[in-house]
């Protein structure tokens, strides 16, 4: 157990620090930095890694151009950090020769094996742990009659779904934020793909939970089988 | 019982509070009409955790169902708004969670010591 929970530490560490944004780039005065510029070839990995990297930073500059100014009046600063975000994306478009429906995708794209093993595996991992601690209680106060172990079991698997799959939205967003080096992660929190589709993040979560739980039941009943 | 009263008192009043100061900040830059039911949802689960709190204060024995009640309302409440609209502060949104089950497991507990206490 202590073993697992060192190597998920340092795989959470090791994406964390993988998948970090270029601070050295990041600005206040919506200014831009690039070391590289000339046309990008999307059909490779490689360019359109980087893409998805100038449109982060230009996300990024303009939200803390927009933060710095006008932070809790957000009618003031959505023009404001609009406007900083449109004159990067454009200028990343003409630097690099792609269009902006380009750039516009490229500031949703994620770094998918980062996601899965900082967000995904760690919440899924304490999702089973959970459960199974869960149903460890629950069968300490449950009733003899089928019918009612049943709803309590079902009671049980959707509260732990629902409150891992909360859980998991608030540990994606922390991650975002440690990703970005920025607290205030604003409408950047809608490209988490756990944000982005809630139902997705909540059904898995419903079926590991529901899985787990049974399996558990299932081991219990054959356990008693044989001491009989 | 008092502590536990103590501690749901002081986070109901944290969660009102920030739900107010979220509301007024929202409120200028023209919030959704969904976004102020959400925020009304919130305002009277945290107005029903700080009076269990007190519930629980005045007459720790005879509060518990309340309280039992009100954290089990807390919890699906911000379980709900942390799955499917994480806009609120996530420390906010983590200790709404958290809370209430904490509250939950102290109250089963002691629902388990006073059975053992009567069994006996």
């Amino acid at each position: 157990m202590r073993h697992a929970a060192l190597a998920a530490s340092l795989s959470v560490a090791a994406a964390l620090s993988l998948g970090c944004i270029d601070a050295s780039r990041i600005n206040r005065e919506c200014r831009w930095t690039d070391t590289r510029s000339g046309p990008l070839d999307l059909d490779r990995a490689a360019d359109r890694e980087h893409l998805r990297q100038d449109a982060q930073v230009a996300w990024e500059v303009g939200q803390r151009y927009g933060d710095v100014r006008y932070r809790t009046q957000p009618r003031l600063e959505l023009p404001l950090v609009g406007a900083c975000r449109s004159a990067m994306f454009d200028s990343i478009a003409a630097r690099h020769g792609v269009t902006r429906a380009d750039v516009d995708r490229a500031t949703r794209a994620r770094l998918w094996p980062v996601d899965v093993a900082a967000v995904f595996l760690p919440m899924l991992a304490l999702a089973v742990v959970a459960a199974l601690f869960a149903a460890r209680e629950l069968e300490r106060v449950i009733v003899t009659r089928w019918t009612a172990a049943l709803a309590a079991r079902g009671v049980l698997v959707c509260l732990i779904a629902l409150v891992m799959a909360g859980l998991t939205q608030i540990w994606a967003m922390s991650v975002e934020s440690w990703r970005l080096r920025n607290e205030h992660i604003a409408g950047r929190a809608f490209v988490v793909p756990s944000v982005a589709h809630p139902a997705i993040a909540l059904a898995t979560m419903l079926i590991v939970v529901a899985v787990t739980v049974a399996l558990r039941a299932s081991r219990r009943r054959t356990l008693a089988h044989s001491i009989r | 019982m008092r502590i536990l009263g103590g501690c749901a008192a002081l986070v109901g009043g944290l969660e009102l509070l920030n739900v107010i100061i979220a509301s007024g900040s929202v409120g200028r830059g023209g919030g959704s009409g969904t976004g102020a039911a959400l925020a009304g949802l919130v305002g009277v689960v945290s107005t029903l955790l700080f009076a269990s709190g007190i519930a629980l204060l005045v007459r720790p024995g005879g509060a518990i169902g309340f309280a039992r009640g009100t954290a089990l309302a807390v919890l699906v409440t911000f379980a709900l708004l942390a799955a499917f609209r994480p806009g609120f502060s996530m420390a906010s949104m983590l200790l709404g969670i958290i809370f209430p089950i904490v509250m939950l497991g102290v109250i089963a507990r002691r629902g388990a010591r006073g059975a053992a206490a009567a069994a006996r």
